[in-house]
């Protein structure tokens, strides 16, 4: 059972991974960086390391992804390609 | 092979070398968690600390090495969020002599993030405040809780243009909960029962293990991590927005929010 709900967990953390880097709005990149992050929070909880998920849910979760849409705010939502 | 690969090759071998490595430390990570019985017993120093820590009385090993064993480390990861919110205040300040940037009083916010937070803030502010408190009892502790009232603040900053966090009581409040630490550790330094930094001088008995009034000096030093790390973070959201009403680019992206 815990395998199988890791094993899961990992399918979740590869999906939102691929969502953060191919979509090509930032708002929703960094809604899949957030997604990426509840993964790993599950994950760290399998693992027997609740105070470890309940600091990424925390900074993982919530506080950096609320920087990152700051960023989105100040640099808008479409991705520019000459920034590359 | 000789003969010189395109550019474009060798970038394709790296990529399948980079996923490759990838995948072999996705196998290792599952068969650790699928085979290594997670309560089997290890030859490193967390058995110790585990077999020591009925000793200070908290019911939470980590907080136990957290703040009591592990303390000197808790004090200079504290430092260097001080100084991580120091830098980010001053960049998005724009260095030293420039005047902090007034926060645009005209734009609203849509009433599913007024409405949402209305309701959010009491609960993570009481989420946040219990995380702290009972950091000695259960999972989280002043890190964690810090950062949930933080986010609070921020969304009640989001959703209400008027409400902002004043800068020079955020920074008494930093400094008095550093100090407090600093001074709890040197308390446990002078009193001749622990005579060591950070030493629970304050009475820890056994049975009152899993109390919320337990574990001596533990749960006050945390309560002040909490309270120091909330106002950084607090600041440092706050710094943030500042910068962001600033800009003139800001208008046009925030409509497109």
């Amino acid at each position: 059972m815990t395998g199988l709900l890791a094993i899961l967990f990992f399918a979740w953390m590869i999906g939102a991974a691929l969502l953060a880097i191919r979509q090509p709005d930032l708002l929703q990149s960094a809604l899949g960086l957030s997604l990426l992050s509840l993964g790993a929070v599950g994950q760290f909880f399998l693992l027997h390391a609740p105070d470890v998920a309940l600091t990424e849910a925390a900074i993982g979760a919530a506080a950096s992804s609320f920087v990152m849409l700051m960023g989105v705010r100040q640099l808008g939502r479409t991705e520019r390609k000459e920034l590359q | 092979m000789s003969r010189r690969l395109p550019l474009r090759k060798r970038f394709r071998v790296h990529t399948l070398l980079l996923i490759a490595l990838c995948g072999w430390l996705l196998m290792l990570h599952l068969t650790l968690l699928l085979n290594h019985g997670l309560d089997a017993p290890s030859n490193g120093v967390g058995d110790l600390y585990l077999a020591r820590n009925s000793e200070t009385a908290s019911a939470n090993a980590v907080t136990t090495v957290v703040v009591s064993y592990r303390g000197f480390d808790t004090l200079g990861e504290v430092t260097v969020l001080f100084l991580a919110a120091t830098g980010i205040g001053m960049l998005f300040a724009g260095g030293l002599g420039a005047t902090p940037a007034s926060r645009d009083r005209h734009n609203h916010p849509n009433e599913v993030m007024v409405t949402g937070t209305r309701l959010l803030f009491p609960a993570l502010l009481l989420l946040g405040v219990y995380i702290v408190l009972h950091g000695h009892l259960s999972p989280g502790g002043g890190f964690q809780g810090g950062v949930i009232v933080a986010t609070a603040f921020f969304l009640r900053m989001i959703a209400d243009p008027k409400f902002s966090l004043d800068h020079a009581p955020l920074g008494w409040t930093e400094s008095f909960a550093g100090s407090g630490f600093v001074l709890f550790g040197m308390l446990g330094l002078i009193f001749v029962t622990t005579a060591s930094f950070l030493g629970n001088f304050l009475p820890h008995p056994v049975a009152a293990m899993g109390q919320l009034v337990s574990a001596g000096v533990i749960p006050l030093i945390y309560l002040l991590v909490g309270i120091k790390v909330g106002a950084e973070v607090g600041a440092i959201f706050q710094d943030m927005l500042e910068a962001d009403h600033d800009t003139p680019v800001s208008a046009r992206a925030a409509e497109e929010l």
